[in-house]
């Protein structure tokens, strides 16, 4: 669902010490990944699950969820239904 | 309608794209309408992991089952709880595989996908699996959904 919106890669580098401020990079390069990254309020977008080392930002502190260089962050579509 | 529960015809026509079936063993099947009677009153969900070809499309077969939480906790949606999302997913990736669709059940309604369903499917190459609880025994059916097209997945039961 994202790779389309950056050049099919299912792996990219961005730069940020924070969650929100990683988004920003990404939409840099990125700008189609926009609207699946974040609302018109700029919070999280509630269809994607957002990870530090596997950990959901949801449950730490969010956008503001702090990176140090090592980090992955890894960005997964939420599966839902009705 | 008595004997004809979970019979409505795909709404698929000839250009719907080819894809596996889905091969499962008895015990998987019985894990995943089990899970579904778990969750009730509400819907349950899981993830499925299998094997994938070199382009990531899922050859059909179901490795391991994962059952999820429904994260909406909810009778009429259900989302997989975004942990268990990315557990399942790193055991698939561990197990050589990847994960290659997702179940949930559909408590009072027949087992093909809701407009909820078609509209939030994102991933073409997977399959959707569909439990209805509506009837007395439970109704197991497979489909995949691309671009607002439901196209039912035959389902293969093995020991």
């Amino acid at each position: 669902m994202l790779r389309p919106h950056a050049n099919g890669a299912s792996t990219v580098t961005a730069a940020g010490d924070t969650v929100g401020e990683l988004f920003d990079d990404l939409v840099r390069q990125y700008p189609g990944l926009a609207s699946h990254l974040r609302n018109d309020d700029g919070t999280l977008h509630r269809f994607v699950n957002v990870y530090r080392n596997d950990d959901d930002i949801r449950y730490l502190d969010k956008l503001d969820t702090k990176l140090e260089e090592s980090d992955v962050v890894s960005i997964l579509p939420a599966v839902a239904g009705g | 309608m008595p004997g004809t529960a979970g019979m409505l015809p795909p709404v698929s026509g000839p250009s719907f794209p080819a894809g596996p079936r889905l091969r499962l063993t008895a015990g998987q099947f019985n894990e995943i309408v089990a899970h579904c009677y778990d969750g009730l009153p509400d819907e349950a969900c899981g993830l499925l992991g299998g094997p994938v070809d070199a382009a990531g499309v899922p050859e059909g077969t179901v490795t391991t089952v994962y059952p999820c939480r429904n994260e909406d906790a909810s009778a009429r949606t259900y989302t997989i709880d975004s942990r268990d999302h990315i557990k399942a997913l790193r055991a698939a990736e561990e197990a050589g595989g990847d994960l290659i669709g997702v179940f949930h059940s559909h408590t009072h309604t027949e087992a093909y996908p809701s407009e909820t369903d078609v509209r939030q499917a994102v991933e073409p190459n997977w399959i959707y699996v569909l439990v209805s609880l509506k009837h007395e025994a439970p109704v197991f059916r497979a489909y995949r959904i691309v671009d607002g097209t439901i196209g039912e997945v035959p389902v293969e039961i093995s020991r």
